[in-house]
C-alpha cells in the first residue's frame, strides 16, 4: 500500500518534470517575445525549474505555470540588474544590445503593455485559455478577455500598417 | 464561456516565435559573478560592523570601569540602557578603570560595580 503511493508519487512527479520540460521550448520563446535577452531568458527558467522540482502538488498547466514563475523570476533579476546598470554602461554592455529585434512581431508586442503582452502570450504562444490565464495571473476570465481584446486591436493596427 | 478564436494570431505567433533558437536546458544555472561580488561585500560590511560595534562596547564598558560586566549588559551600557553605580570604593576613575577583580551586579538599569 505504501509502496503503491511512493510509486504514484513518483509517477506524478516524472510526469510534472517531464510536462515542465515539454513544455521548456515554448516558454523560452515566450520569455524571449516577452523582451528577455537569450541568457535572462535561461536563468529565469532555470529558476523556475528549480521551483518546478520543489512543487509537490503539480498544478494543471505546467505550461502556463513554468511562463508566470519563469516571468516573476525574470522580473525580479531585471530589477536587481538594475542597480548594476551603471557598471553596464561603463563596460559598454547594455543588455538591451543583444535582444532579437528582427522579429517585428516580437518589436510590436515591446510597444503593449506588460500585461497585455502577458495575456497575448499565454493565449496564442501557450495556448492557455481566459479561465487558466485568470487563475495564472489572479484576474478573472472577464478581465483576461477586457486585456486580450484591447491587446489585440492594438497588434492588429501595428501589424497590418 | 466563449472565447474569441483567433487562428491566424496563433499561427502567426507560432510561425514568428519558432524563429527564436532554443538554446539546449542548462543543468547548471549560471550565475553572475556580480551577484557573488555584491554578496561578499555585502558579507564584508556586516563582519565589519559586527567588529566594531563589539569593539565600541567593550570600551565603554571598560571606560566605566565595568570590566567585568557580561556581553549583552556591555551593549546596555553602550547604548546607555544602564548606567554604572560604583559602591564601597574611594578609588579615582583612573583606578576603577583598571581595577581588573570587581563584581557587577545588575539591578533594573543599574550596574552595581563593588571591588573584591
Amino acid at each position: 500500500m505504501v509502496s503503491a503511493l511512493a510509486d504514484d508519487a513518483e509517477l506524478a512527479d516524472t510526469t510534472w518534470l517531464g510536462a515542465c520540460e515539454a513544455a521548456y521550448p515554448k516558454v523560452y520563446r515566450g520569455l524571449v517575445a516577452m523582451g528577455a535577452t537569450p541568457e535572462e531568458a535561461a536563468d529565469a527558467l532555470q529558476d523556475a525549474f528549480e521551483r518546478a522540482l520543489s512543487v509537490r502538488a503539480p498544478v494543471a498547466s505546467p505550461d502556463g505555470w513554468l511562463f508566470i514563475v519563469a516571468l516573476r523570476r525574470w522580473k525580479r533579476a531585471r530589477w536587481r540588474a538594475r542597480l548594476f546598470r551603471p557598471l553596464d554602461v561603463i563596460r559598454g554592455q547594455a543588455s538591451a544590445a543583444s535582444r532579437d529585434d528582427r522579429i517585428d512581431l516580437v518589436a510590436e508586442l515591446g510597444r503593449l503593455t506588460e500585461q497585455q503582452r502577458t495575456v497575448l502570450i499565454a493565449r496564442h504562444a501557450l495556448g492557455l485559455s481566459q479561465k487558466e490565464i485568470g487563475e495564472l495571473l489572479g484576474v478573472t476570465p472577464g478581465t483576461v478577455g477586457a486585456i486580450a481584446y484591447q491587446a489585440t486591436r492594438k497588434l492588429r493596427e501595428r501589424l497590418e500598417r | 464561456m466563449n472565447e474569441p478564436v483567433s487562428r491566424d494570431l496563433d499561427l502567426l505567433f507560432q510561425e514568428r516565435l519558432s524563429r527564436i533558437p532554443v538554446p539546449p536546458r542548462p543543468t547548471v544555472r549560471r550565475r553572475s559573478p556580480r551577484r557573488r561580488i555584491a554578496a561578499a561585500v555585502a558579507a564584508a560590511a556586516l563582519a565589519a560592523a559586527a567588529m566594531g560595534t563589539g569593539f565600541a562596547a567593550n570600551a565603554a564598558a571598560e571606560a566605566q570601569g565595568a570590566t567585568c560586566a557580561d556581553l549583552v549588559t556591555r551593549f546596555k551600557l553602550l547604548t546607555g540602557a544602564v548606567h554604572v553605580v560604583h559602591e564601597g570604593s574611594d578609588a579615582t576613575h583612573e583606578e576603577r578603570t583598571h581595577e581588573a577583580i570587581n563584581h557587577c551586579e545588575v539591578h533594573g538599569t543599574t550596574i552595581t560595580v563593588s571591588q573584591r
